[in-house]
């Protein structure tokens, strides 16, 4: 129990006592428990953080160092100081090794300051044979020749760098113009997914599976997109609708227990994006910009890599609905609100995309606006129900969101769009008005 | 995992690192100790890389091939792998020949790169003035329509620069930006293209450059690069030059002070060409590396 706790309970304590609640004598046996209860020593954390400024700061100096080109340094010297860098680094992590250092410290200052070493050796021979803009390659090489480390160092310190290292390297292949889709970013992201498992099952509340977590779901929110072939049209929706709902229901079954959102990273991250894609939805040019059959016809030019997109489609809608079976068994009723969101999407870009049914992206268009409404007033029965000030602001916060987004929206006409506001206002009224007398109403 | 194991799985890592090291070290070497030996003229800016340091941007001149005959756009796409030879000019410095889509045979060198696009304007390049000083002599000499009208309608600094290159007696890059300002704004214009082919003579938009850059050959023969149909823009593998800090923003003033100074001698870059690899060897003012030049500026 944290300090703030413990103090809030010493406050609470003579009150209950002075209400009858408890007596003095378990007030007393509370208060000493609490009190010889020791609190969680920050040292071993602070050690890891110092070691991992340590690793970094100084593994950034000696970049910047080389990076200042000593023109006095001939090629044989500065291929002398590249292989020096890597072997420095090696000598570090391989000391820890032998010498069996377990420490998170060392682990993840050491794994970090090889892994950065590695880089500076590299780039030193890109500065010394003045090699041209090749960043893509020079952080792909540099990103696999460290990940062993992260298994063999179990650090995740170089996890996270290898994260951002791939997914900058992503970006830089990608070229649309040219039908450049770094597909190949999947297998680099499954090579730390067996370390993200380990990590998930020795402790999901660890820090480091937390960090783990938050930097593989930035990566894949980022990195999907920059994948896609996006050659049929609007099918993002379909696979981000998927993808952001698995990771929801991943992070609800692995993480679920946390106590803030901070140890909740992928029910954050799959929650916020599939609300956001939920309420893109409400707006009608979504759904009017679907269409599959004209794609087809990318297929007959021999353009096969608009298959990654429908192949991508598949698996992450396929995983969002065994995930939400999984739900169903597990009795958590709350999270098939949004789990159901991949099964609507697909539904209707199967329907209206498929030509014949485009006169249904109207009443697709209103079946998102009803779901973002409903799941909006069950976010807030559900915030209320556990009295949740969070939860119940986030849903409140959707509410708006939808009411302003619709007030000003001109697809509906004026007397329709203030009928539907009455009724929805007079709704809330009556709910009000019932819940109220429920709670007021004579004692039998 | 046993300690051993991640002993032998750490030792493998390492010799995988080394491994990597010492290929790119030995690729890199091979190309500089074996290739052949190219003479590009140049610019340069110095602009900055975080890992590596600061840089001297290279840019070739001219980094693209003036093609005379029209290019097949099904080949030559956006993107694609080229092929481009290079051929040693009468003056010594080195240009890009042909644009290919394989490997040309025999020993001609080449580079393995990719084509930017394609330019099927009109436009002049800097490039295509063959012989700036000649033309800018016959263009404030020659009493033809079209020099009258050119001497008419020009600048003051464009009218200032011909004339200081002319008593200088010295090409450069300010020269043929110029001249090739000047005769891409004829180009384009209608009130010329009526006074000196009537607008009857003209149809399209495309047709009507083409009219007038015949008219510029009738007037001036032999000036520019024959007609180019296309102009094929490469992305070129080496695009800078790596530098000490300090060194680097002096060397790009240097550049500024030689292409402004008529009497300096010009920068150039020497490229080792080897199976398809091109990698630079050093950059050049006149005679010396830039090293050398920095290193004289400073006694």
């Amino acid at each position: 129990m944290s300090k703030k706790h413990i103090h809030w309970l010493h406050e609470q304590l003579p009150l209950l006592v002075a209400q009858g609640i408890i007596t003095t004598e378990t007030a007393a046996r509370i208060n000493s428990h609490y009190d010889n209860q020791e609190a969680p020593s920050s040292r071993p954390l602070a050690l890891t953080l110092f070691a991992i400024l340590g690793g970094i700061l100084i593994a950034g100096g000696i970049i910047l160092l080389m990076a200042h080109n000593w023109m006095e340094f001939n090629r044989p010297t500065r291929a002398f100081i590249s292989f020096l860098l890597v072997i420095l680094g090696q000598v570090i992590v391989g000391y820890g090794i032998w010498k069996d250092k377990t420490s998170a410290a060392y682990r993840e200052g050491a794994g970090l300051f090889a892994q950065l070493t590695f880089g500076a050796g590299m780039a030193l021979i890109g500065q010394t044979y003045h090699l041209s803009d090749d960043y893509g390659a020079f952080t792909l090489t540099w990103m696999l020749g460290t990940l062993p480390l992260v298994y063999l160092l179990q650090a995740t310190g170089p996890a996270l760098i290898y994260l951002i290292g791939i997914t900058f390297w992503a970006t830089h292949v990608h070229d649309w113009y040219h039908h450049r889709h770094p597909a190949v970013w999947w297998v680099w992201i499954a090579l730390l997914i067996p370390y993200a498992v380990m990590q998930m099952r020795r402790n999901p509340y660890h820090p480091r599976a937390i960090l783990l977590m938050w930097g593989l779901g930035i990566s894949l929110a980022i990195g999907t997109g920059i994948c896609l072939e996006s050659g049929w049209r609007n099918l993002w929706l379909v696979i981000y609708s998927g993808m952001f709902v698995s990771l929801y229901l991943i992070g609800s079954f692995w993480q679920g227990e946390g106590r803030s959102l901070w140890q909740r990273p992928l029910t954050f991250i799959g929650g916020m994006g599939a609300t956001i894609l939920l309420f893109i939805m409400t707006f009608d040019h979504a759904w009017n910009h679907i269409g599959w059959v004209e794609s087809i016809g990318n297929l007959q030019d021999g353009s096969w890599a608009v298959l990654h997109d429908v192949f991508l489609a598949c698996v992450t809608t396929l995983t969002s609905v065994i995930l939400m079976v999984t739900c169903r068994r597990r009795g958590q009723s709350f999270q098939l609100g949004l789990g159901i969101l991949p099964v609507v999407v697909t539904l209707g870009y199967l329907i209206i995309g498929s030509g014949h049914g485009s006169s249904l992206a109207h009443p697709f268009f209103i079946i998102a606006n009803l779901y973002f409404l409903g799941f909006s007033i069950m976010t807030l029965i559900q915030g209320l129900k556990e009295r949740q000030l969070g939860t119940v602001n986030y849903g409140m916060l959707m509410m708006a969101a939808l009411i302003l987004a619709r007030f000003f929206d001109s697809h509906f006409g004026f007397i329709a769009k203030g009928l539907v506001f009455i009724v929805l206002g007079c709704a809330f009224l009556g709910v009000n008005f019932f819940l109220a007398r429920r709670k007021v109403g004579p004692t039998p | 995992m046993k300690r051993i194991n991640l002993i032998i799985c750490f030792a493998g890592l390492c010799l995988i690192q080394l491994s990597v090291c010492g290929f790119l070290i030995y690729r890199w070497e091979l190309i500089l100790r074996t290739g052949e030996a190219y003479r590009f003229k140049t610019k340069a800016v110095d602009p900055y890389d975080a890992f590596r340091g600061r840089f001297v941007a290279i840019q070739l001149e001219p980094d693209y091939i003036a093609s005379d005959k029209p290019v097949d756009q099904r080949l030559l796409v956006s993107g694609a792998t080229v092929y481009v030879t290079v051929t040693t000019g009468p003056d010594g410095l080195a240009r890009f020949d042909q644009c290919l889509t394989e490997p040309p045979a025999g020993k001609q060198a080449y580079i393995k790169t990719t084509l930017q696009y394609v330019d099927t304007s009109m436009n002049l390049q800097p490039g295509d003035v063959l012989h700036p000083l000649e033309l800018a002599q016959k263009m404030k000499e020659s009493d033809d329509a079209l020099s009258l009208y050119l001497r008419s309608h020009m600048a003051n600094y464009e009218s200032e620069t011909i004339n200081k290159s002319l008593k200088a007696g010295v090409e450069d890059a300010a020269l043929s930006n110029t001249l090739t300002g000047i005769l891409n704004r004829m180009f384009f214009d209608q009130t010329l293209a009526r006074q000196l082919l009537g607008t009857t003579k003209i149809g399209g938009s495309n047709e009507h450059p083409e009219a007038m850059r015949a008219e510029m050959d009738k007037a001036y023969p032999g000036q520019l690069v024959p007609t180019p149909r296309a102009r094929i823009h490469l992305k070129l593998p080496f695009d800078r030059y790596y530098m000490e800090e300090n060194q680097a923003p002096r060397a790009e003033q240097a550049y500024w002070d030689h292409s402004r100074n008529r009497a300096l001698e010009r920068m150039t870059v020497s490229i080792r060409i080897l199976d398809g690899k091109g990698l630079i060897e050093n950059l050049w003012i006149g005679d010396r590396t830039i090293g050398e030049y920095l290193k004289s500026k400073e006694k």
